[in-house]
């Protein structure tokens, strides 16, 4: 879709350990970007998180390009170290994640990449 | 300024010394014309001109004509201009009295020079200023060859010809032109080297300076057609962005005489606007060609019954114009009438370019796999360790079916990687979603999914979309999906309908509901059980025919 809502992207730190990013509007092809691009920035300038909480309450529509976005959020916070948590998942987004299988991998247990063996 | 004194009519006058030693000449002369006086200035200026004489005896043209004229006419009258040697001079007429007329000569030169030169300049930039727009306008190599014939004919010369690069076969396409008539394109299979300049012109390596050509040298292929003699010839390199752009060739006739210093740097100039224009025209040709070849083999393909199963499916790509994207078919049928045929319908994340090379990939990879095709599931965990990769995280959501004739159905095995899962239509009307899900593919490393088996009944339906279609942005208000209810609801109505039919109603009702909303690359395959008898007439092992 093009013609989506303007996506925000909002960084905060709790504590020490965890980062919060608040998402409002849609996860599509033109804004999805938005969201690595803050995360990286807040990862950056926040080493030594243990969890970052996506808080997905106004996410109005995501599309394939957003659950991209996603997994490659889902990487670098796995890359810092910390763990992905997806607070306030609305129906439609559920949906999509249950339908790709995405929703376990995407809030498990951060688990050391080296024992991540390709299934094949 | 005091006046020379006059002697009577007829007789020459004596000047008077302030005005003789005056820096400007002075003519005198009396209303029929005849020199009644010339000062110091004037006799070196003017040296064939003689007291008592007429000026149109001895005067330049141009003064002895404003002088007849100001006799006949009233007033204070005009001034006067013309050439002496290579000097430009303005005549300021003087009445006096006595019916003579004092003519004050001032050189003007530098001003007319300077005014002239002004001119030329303005009338050069107004010529690169519309070579530039009518260049800039095309991207069309053709056109602007044409444009650039049709300039240089207008503008610079009797006769052009663009000779371009030669072409694969050593030919050179070359559109030429005379003052008059039409543009004429052609391909010359010519020895270029036998034009002095040419072949270094059109290698464009190293630069080379514009050339003159004898006239009477000439080969016949450059003498333009229905022109008279050729007075001057010159051959022009047009440089491109790295890449040569042909040459450009003005010729004039005997008479119009050859370029003067001035309209060669025109000419150069017009060249280099041309070139780069031409060079921009051909990389866009190449990268057009380039693409066209990519997309062919990227476009989905025709597909119909097979081995008694009909098929039938529609693309609409996301931009119109574009004829591939992120949506994807294929079918690949069985080897033997008691085998499966693999159908397989994706969705690549993303849209455009980058996702049509995705769904390339994808389908070769699929392709190979092929002799896997009785477990699905493996298929799912080999492809997706092929497209795996560190940069980004683009995925694609699929599902396979496998499909053979059983009887007067159709048996069919689902899997979904990560895709909305199939829609059965039963023949009651009743619309089932086909029970497998599975993993999408490319983006994690570990791969789950199930498989569903059924069968469908004759003028049944498997349906196999992609979310373009439920996530078609429309109706009455514009901001609705058109969403899972809606298509079950529309799939219930074609129960019983061939498979052709399902696919045309189901895209364009998702059109329709668009209306001319932005959307996303849409994709629908249906499957469907032959409603038509089973003609057995032919034998229980054969192939068996069904009537629609």
């Amino acid at each position: 879709m093009t013609a989506g809502q303007r996506l925000t992207c909002t960084w905060a730190v709790a504590g020490r350990r965890t980062g919060r990013l608040t998402i409002v509007g849609d996860l599509d092809n033109d804004h999805a970007d938005e969201i690595n691009r803050v995360l990286v920035e807040g990862l950056a300038a926040h080493p030594g998180l243990r969890a970052v909480h996506l808080d997905c309450a106004e996410v109005a529509f995501c599309d394939s390009y957003g659950l991209a976005a996603l997994l490659m959020a889902h990487r670098h916070i796995r890359d810092a170290g910390a763990r992905l948590h997806l607070d306030n998942l609305q129906p439609g987004l559920t949906r999509l994640l249950e339908l790709t299988r995405t929703l376990e991998f995407l809030t498990a247990e951060a688990a050391p990449s080296r024992a991540e063996k390709f299934d094949t | 300024m005091t006046e020379p004194e006059h002697a009577p009519r007829g007789s020459v006058l004596e000047i008077d010394a302030r005005i003789d030693t005056a820096p400007y000449p002075a003519v005198v002369a009396d209303a029929a014309g005849i020199v009644q006086a010339l000062n110091r200035a004037a006799r070196t200026l003017l040296p064939g001109v003689r007291l008592g004489e007429t000026l149109t005896a001895s005067a330049p043209a141009w003064l002895a004509e404003s002088h007849a004229r100001l006799a006949v006419a009233a007033g204070p009258g005009p001034t006067a201009q013309g050439w002496v040697d290579r000097r430009s001079l303005e005549g300021h007429p003087v009445r006096h009295d006595d019916g003579t007329v004092t003519w004050w000569l001032v050189d003007d030169t530098d001003t007319r020079l300077a005014r002239e030169a002004l001119r030329s300049e303005q009338a050069r930039t107004a010529f690169l200023t519309e070579v530039s727009t009518a260049l800039l306008g095309s991207l069309n190599l053709q056109r602007c060859m044409e444009i650039t014939v049709g300039l240089a004919i207008q503008h610079l010369c009797d006769a052009a010809m663009v000779i371009a690069p030669a072409a694969r076969g050593g030919r050179y396409p070359t559109v030429s032109g005379v003052r008059g008539s039409e543009v004429v394109h052609d391909v010359l299979d010519v020895d270029v080297e036998e034009v002095p300049g040419l072949p270094e012109a059109l290698q464009g390596f190293p630069p080379v300076p514009s050339r003159w050509l004898d006239p009477m040298s000439l080969p016949d292929w450059l003498r333009p057609a229905g022109f008279g003699e050729v007075g001057s010839i010159v051959v022009t390199p047009l440089p491109g962005h790295g890449v040569p752009a042909g040459a450009l060739i003005l010729v004039r006739g005997a008479g119009a005489g050859e370029f003067t210093e001035d309209e060669e740097v025109v000419a150069r100039l017009f060249a280099t606007r041309a070139g780069v224009a031409m060079s921009a025209a051909r990389m866009y040709d190449q990268q057009a060609s380039i693409t066209e070849t990519l997309m062919r083999d990227l476009l989905p393909p025709p597909v119909h019954q097979l081995s008694g199963v009909e098929f039938a499916a529609r693309y609409r790509a996301s931009q119109d114009g574009e004829r591939v994207g992120g949506d994807f078919y294929d079918v690949h049928p069985a080897s033997r009438e008691d085998e499966e045929s693999l159908v397989v319908l994706g969705d690549v994340c993303g849209k455009g370019l980058d996702a049509a090379v995705l769904t390339g990939k994808i389908r070769s990879t699929l392709h190979a796999l092929l002799p896997l095709a009785g477990d699905h599931l493996r298929m799912l965990k080999l492809l997706n360790g092929a497209l795996l990769n560190i940069h980004d995280a683009r995925f694609a959501t699929l599902v396979l079916a496998s499909v053979a004739r059983a009887g007067a159905g159709v048996r069919l095995r689902l899997t979904c990687g990560g895709h909305p899962a199939p829609l059965v239509v039963r023949g009651d009307g009743s619309v089932e979603e086909a029970p497998t899900r599975g993993t999408l593919i490319g983006a994690m490393p570990q791969v789950r999914a199930t498989t569903a088996e059924l069968t469908l009944g004759p003028g049944e339906t498997c349906l196999m979309y992609t979310d373009g279609i439920t996530e078609a942005k429309g109706g009455p208000f514009g901001d609705e999906l058109f969403g899972e209810r809606r298509l079950h609801r529309v799939l219930g109505e074609c129960a019983g309908m061939p498979a052709e039919a399902v696919v045309e109603r189901v895209q364009m009702l998702a059109s329709q509901w668009l209306g001319r909303g932005a959307h996303d690359d849409m994709a629908v395959l249906a499957i469907t059980a032959p409603r038509g008898q089973h003609l057995t007439a032919v034998g229980g092992h054969g192939r068996g025919r069904y009537t629609a």
